[in-house]
């Protein structure tokens, strides 16, 4: 692609970068570029590269940023400060406590396992570092320290060196043994390693299981190691795991390549080594490439500060080790290791770190590096925490002494590390009583599970014969030590101050021991011999030796007889053998380095039963310095701001499982001795355990338990579980953190009204006078309905009234207001006043004119006959002999209209010899019938039902004789007679109802003459059927009885004069009538 | 004195009490009409079970095994169901007599108004008189039509009632007047007829 910028217009090209045509002056399309993820600057699109720097610019990725790992959820629980605010203590040197100063000396360096003193499983621990864990292994039990176990299966090993498997798996255990605890605890929980591998194993893998070891004649002595000689022997393990992979013999362990790269410090070690009359490591020829073949430091340290590159052994062993061993490359690989151990180095190297005991590791020379693995091994053996302080301490007393031009060649880092040590002052030089400690026999391989430190205190008691080793084997073990001896003390010369305390640890039986070793039976004095990694391997001088040495400047140490152990157990026995000392050397054993694993016998039981205790006692607390004793893990861990966490946290099941681990084979001085009843551990495996050897530290023999800790393990384990059981069920950290108890001080701080006896104050209610709730608080009162608008209308527009209409409406209140009172003044007035007395005198002026009429002269003319009358009083004539059938319908009320008609009739039916039959549908009719005829008449009887009835009654005056029923009553024979030869009905009433009935559902069906006598009112409706011929005849009222009368020359004339009453009670009437309303229309006229 | 001296004295003072109603309502005159109704609501009855209910007792005792008589029980049955319906939860076992009661009348009634009334009154018009008769018809037609009060009164003019509505609202006033003439004159026939009998009475008790 061209890197011109071709424009559009002209056509030309434009070098990058331009914005307008270089041509036309045309604006160019801005080019694409990229920018490089390095330098950050900008590119053509088509570079791979970058301009500016260089480095690929596509398919780079760039570094990725530090990971600032997020704290993982802790298990530990939440708790609050005990204390309020305002009562913390300031910070500051004078309130650090006492503990904090104890466990912080000068220039102390922090290890590993304090820095991460949390990181119990695998889960806290990165991910480099678990994914090396083979989980399909046996499973492991860290602590390997000082147990005869562990040599002997260093033994077995030892048969099996040849095989690249087997000592990987050693190197892979050494590589584990130096990991801080909290690597180490992490190894067993995955069960990467067997605690106690199996003996089988070791011979029976590559087909050689059933080989014996090699016997210790062919055994080369192998010389103690010190510790001091270098900063880590299991670095040497990496390198022998290398030269294994090489072909190499087991034998060549330890001893570097020719052609390796040896880090500039470390040539410097061993230059000094040189120059200070040492010489080279036995076993190599190359001197001072010796120690710079156990690993290449400065790559190390660039690795670890920055580098990239990795040792070409390490390298290797990154490609050749199987997946079932630990790739250690990988750990020093990883940049997660390298932070680690950097930021480890910032706040202080460990302690073993600091030892840099360079002239003694010259001294030793070749010994060192040919027992490199058995000094890793013994190292392995310690206490963790012993084995960091035992280089911190000999590193005291060993001081390095480097050139300046040395000193130019290690590293800055490094030679601040080194730079506390040269100011620690010489020890000081021992009589002869610590000479004869120092020169016990017994010194072998089982002392190299002690830290090389503390083998040099142990060296006394475990001082063996040399009986059996060879002369030449022993010779140079004697040359050999003794120039580590005088190298020792010529170069170390401690101060007495520092050595007090060791001087102390000597001191309970100085008289006790001999200055002599006493040489024991061979039976019993048999040391098992140290693994004979190799034929080729030059017996080296035994470390106890060169410290005995070193302490009495000079003393030849005795020679170590080399013990033939045909076997493992038979090493085992051998082992235990060369563990029984004298009385003398018993005593000088103190009591806490019996429980490392060095079996006691009774005298020294005898020898420290009385002041055992005081002595450990005041080992273990006076003194002690204080920045040891304050690294005992208790103190260590009491003094750690998380201890109290926790404690105070429930553990989990993982929890135990870890403490289990860390607790199996466990070596644990006095101070820790008061756990064990807490924690029954595997007992010391001696022929006869002492008694201030705690129980659970003596451990089994090898055919008492198929492993180490045997059967206790099981137990403690069961133990462990129906602990476990028995705790609660680890609940929902958050549901334990609502049960946390909160502090008082924080308790006061609690809102009211969170907390549960808090009530809100209520509002002060009125209280109900009134009603069935009446005293009670709180009543709702009833809610007026109408008072209360229940939806808001449209807005009206006020209505606006003028000025006219505002008169219309005052004129037209004034027209209503005197409307209302006229109105009463008619109403209330004269009506009410003036009626009682009108109708009083009314009534007496009606009275009088009635009783005028009736009593009084007849003032009328005869009235005349009227048609109706005439046919009524005709009819009557022609029913004569017949049936009349007269139905009386009327009620007493009426009787006074209607019973002189009544009798008038009656009378004239009479008079024509008529029979007169009976009937009424009133009750009281018949007794009318009765009161007016004044005889018992022949009657029907009360026929109900109106005009259902009448109509029946009709159909039997049709039927005739056929009628035997009439209104629910049989009908007699003369009744059915009678009413078969009815030829006249009169219907005497008032009612029109009973008229009518009468005439549709009697008279006219069964056209029968019917003559009604009814009331004058009643008159006018008779009158026209009497038209239509339905009625024969009508006699209505008063008027029309006394013209009957006159017609039927009745002798009674009292109908005449009640009709002359009658006509003067109408004139009356009409006169108050008229009178009325003349006085009405007067009245009115007055109003008006 | 004897029994019609006395029942004289109670008539006359009841039907003083009844014309002191001149003055207004008062007790006597609800006395006289208390005992008035409650004398001839009494006498009903008396006559009812006289009249019927006895006489159809002694019918049956007679003669237990009639048909007739046992026919008889259905308006007695109907008759006691109509008792219950003073009786609020009971009172839907009156409501089929009641049913059959207006049902019957009704159909009776409606019967005899066209077989007795106005097809004898339509019929009756005599040639004789046509004039009368088209007077009759004429007023009678005008009477039924006051009774009707469909109108469309104009938009803006008060509404009247019609010409012919008002000869027939005429004509019922004339009608109203001579009923009420009736009246009055058969009340004035009644206090009369009582003065005439008490004082033929007190008359004869004088003399």
């Amino acid at each position: 692609m061209s890197e011109a910028i071709i424009c559009k217009s002209c056509q030309a090209a434009n070098p990058l970068g331009s914005k307008f045509c270089n041509n036309c002056g045309e604006r160019l399309p801005p080019a694409t570029t990229i920018l490089c993820p390095h330098c950050r600057k900008p590119n053509p699109s088509h570079h791979l590269y970058c301009d500016h720097c260089g480095k690929r610019m596509v398919g780079e990725k760039l570094p990725d940023a530090p990971k600032t790992e997020e704290p993982k959820p802790s298990r530990e629980m939440f708790s609050l400060p005990a204390r309020p605010p305002g009562m913390t203590t300031p910070i500051g040197p004078e309130h650090v406590p006492e503990w904090k100063k104890d466990a912080e000396p000068e220039n102390a360096a922090y290890s590993l396992e304090e820095i991460a003193p949390l990181q119990k499983s695998t889960g806290e621990l990165p991910a480099w570092l678990v994914e090396n864990i083979d989980s399909s292994g046996p499973a492991f039990e860290p602590p390997k320290e000082i147990t005869t176990d562990y040599f002997q299966e260093l033994l077995q090993a030892a048969e099996s060196h040849s095989k690249p498997n087997h000592a990987r798996e050693m190197a892979q255990a050494q590589i584990e043994a130096d990991l801080p605890d909290w690597l180490q605890d992490v190894v067993p929980a995955t069960g990467a390693l067997s605690e106690k591998p199996d003996s089988a194993l070791f011979f029976s893998s590559g087909g050689q299981g059933e080989e014996a070891p090699q016997p210790a004649a062919t055994t080369p002595p192998v010389s103690a190691p010190s510790a001091r000689t270098l900063p880590d022997e299991w670095l040497f393990d990496l390198e022998t795991d290398n030269a294994e992979e090489e072909g190499s013999s087991i034998a060549d362990w330890g001893q570097p390549k020719a052609d390796a790269e040896f880090p500039d410090w470390l040539l410097d070690f061993a230059g000094q080594a040189q120059d200070s009359g040492g010489k080279p490591t036995a076993g190599t020829d190359q001197g001072e490439a010796d120690y710079s073949g156990v690993f290449k430091m400065s790559e190390f340290g660039e690795k670890v500060f920055g580098g990239t590159d990795l040792p070409d052994w390490l390298g290797e062993e990154e490609t050749t080790t199987e997946p079932d061993s630990v790739p250690v490359s990988r750990i020093f690989q990883s940049p997660e290791f390298a932070q680690e151990v950097r930021q480890t180095l910032d706040s202080g190297p460990p302690d073993w770190f600091l030892v840099e005991d360079v002239p003694d590791e010259e001294e030793q020379g070749e010994e060192a590096t040919a027992v490199a693995p058995e000094g890793a091994l013994a190292e392995d053996g310690v206490p963790d925490w012993l084995n960091e302080l035992g280089p911190a301490y000999t590193s005291q007393l060993s001081p390095p002494v480097l050139s300046p031009e040395d000193e130019q060649g290690i590293p800055a880092w490094l030679g601040d590390l080194a730079a506390p040590a040269t100011a620690v002052p010489q020890p000081p030089a021992l009589d002869e009583e610590e000479e004869a400690l120092f020169a016990l026999p017994g010194l072998d391989d089982a002392e190299m599970a002690l830290p090389n430190w503390l083998g040099e205190l142990t060296l006394p008691a475990l001082q063996k014969t040399e009986s059996d080793q060879p002369a030449d084997e022993v010779e140079e073990e004697d040359e050999s030590d003794a120039v580590l001896q005088e190298s020792f003390a010529a170069e170390q010369e401690p101060a007495s101050s520092d050595l007090e305390w060791l001087n102390e640890l000597l001191a309970p039986g100085p008289e006790a021991l001999t200055a002599e070793p006493t040489p024991l039976p061979k039976a019993e004095t048999a040391v098992p011999p140290p693994p004979s990694f190799s034929d080729d391997v030059e017996p080296g001088s035994d470390w106890s030796a060169v410290v005995a040495a070193s302490l009495d400047q000079g003393a030849p140490s005795p020679a170590v007889p080399e013990p033939v152990a045909e076997s493992p157990d038979e090493l085992f026995d051998l082992f235990d053998e060369g563990l029984s000392l004298g009385e003398a050397e018993e005593a000088e054993i103190p009591e806490w380095l019996t429980q490392l694993g060095l079996p006691p016998t009774d005298s020294e039981s005898r020898t420290y039963e009385s002041d055992a205790d005081a002595e450990a006692q005041a080992l273990m607390t006076d003194d002690l310095p204080e920045w040891i004793a304050s690294l005992r893990p208790d103190l260590r861990e009491a003094s750690k701001p998380s201890a109290g966490l926790m404690t105070a946290a429930p553990l989990l099941a993982d929890d135990y499982g870890e403490m289990q681990d860390e607790l199996e084979g466990a070596v644990l001085p006095d101070w820790l001795a008061d756990a064990a009843p807490a924690v029954p551990g595997a007992r010391l495996d001696v022929a006869e355990p002492a008694a201030s050897i705690p129980e659970w530290l003596q451990f089994k023999k090898q055919g008492e338990s198929e492993s180490l800790f045997g059967s206790d393990v099981g137990d403690l384990a069961a133990e462990l579980t129906d602990l476990l059981q028995a705790l609660p069920p680890a609940g929902d950290p958050a549901d334990e953190l609502v049960k946390a108890v909160l502090p008082d001080w924080l308790q006061a701080l609690k809102p009211k009204e969170l907390s549960e006896e808090w009530h809100a104050p209520q509002p002060e209610q009125p209280v109900q006078q009134y009603g069935a709730l009446s005293g009670i608080r709180g009543v709702l009162e009833i809610e007026p309905v109408m008072a209360i608008p229940r939806e808001a209308g449209p807005v009206l527009t006020p209505f606006v009234v003028n000025p006219d209409q505002q008169q219309q409406a005052s004129l037209l209140r004034q027209i209503q207001a005197s409307l209302q009172e006229q109105a009463r003044t008619i109403t209330l007035t004269q009506a009410t006043v003036l009626s009682p007395l009108a109708r009083t005198l009314i009534t007496l002026l009606l009275f009088i004119t009635l009783l005028l009429g009736l009593f009084g002269p007849n003032l009328q003319r005869p009235p005349v006959a009227s048609a109706s009358v005439t046919k009524a009083h005709a009819a009557l004539t022609a029913a004569a002999g017949r049936t009349v059938l007269v139905a009386f319908e009327y009620t007493p009320a009426m009787s006074a209209e209607l019973a002189p008609q009544a009798a008038l009739l009656l009378q004239q039916l009479r008079q024509n010899g008529s029979t007169i039959l009976s009937v009424s549908q009133y009750a009281a009719g018949l007794e009318m019938a009765h009161s007016s005829s004044h005889e018992e008449l022949p009657s029907l009887g009360f026929i109900p039902g109106e005009a259902i009835g009448l109509r029946e009654l009709g159909g039997c005056l049709r039927a005739g004789l056929a009628c035997n029923e009439l209104a629910g009553k049989t009908l007699s024979a003369q009744t059915r007679a009678q009413l078969a030869d009815v030829a006249l009905l009169i219907v005497l009433t008032g009612e029109r109802t009973s008229l009518v009935n009468w005439i549709e559902q009697v008279g006219t069906p069964g056209n029968l003459t019917m003559v009604a006598g009814v009331t004058q009112a009643l008159a006018p409706v008779a009158l026209p059927y009497v038209a239509s011929g339905q009625l024969t005849g009508v006699v209505g009222g008063l008027a029309d009885t006394a013209v009957y009368a006159q017609l039927s020359n009745a002798p009674d004339q009292t109908a005449v004069r009640q009709l002359n009453a009658q006509h003067l009670g109408q004139i009356l009437a009409l006169l108050i009538l008229l009178g009325g309303g003349m006085v009405t229309l007067v009245g009115q006229k007055k109003v008006s | 004195m004897n029994n019609e001296l006395i029942g004289l004295a109670v008539g006359l003072l009841l039907t003083l009490f009844v014309y002191s109603y001149i003055w207004g309502d008062n007790a006597l005159y609800r006395l006289a009409v208390h005992v008035l109704v409650g004398v001839s609501a009494a006498y009903a009855a008396i006559v009812v079970v006289r009249q019927i209910m006895l006489p159809f007792y002694a019918e049956l005792q007679a003669d237990p095994n009639s048909l007739e008589l046992a026919s008889g029980l259905v308006p007695f049955v109907l008759g006691l169901l109509l008792v219950l319906k003073r009786l609020p939860r009971l009172a839907w076992l009156g409501t089929p007599t009641m049913a059959f009661l207006i049902g019957v009348g009704a159909a009776v009634a409606l019967l005899g108004a066209l077989q007795g009334t106005l097809l004898p009154q339509v019929t009756a018009v005599s040639a004789s008189s046509p004039l009368v008769g088209l007077i009759v018809a004429v007023l009678t037609t005008f009477t039924l039509l006051s009774f009707t009060f469909r109108a469309t009164p104009a938009p803006d003019q008060p509404w009247k009632r019609p010409w012919w509505q008002r000869i027939g609202q005429g004509i019922l006033m004339i009608t109203f007047g001579a009923l009420f003439a009736n009246v009055l004159n058969t009340s004035l026939v009644l206090l009369i007829e009582r003065l005439s009998y008490f004082f033929s009475q007190i008359t004869q008790l004088l003399s």
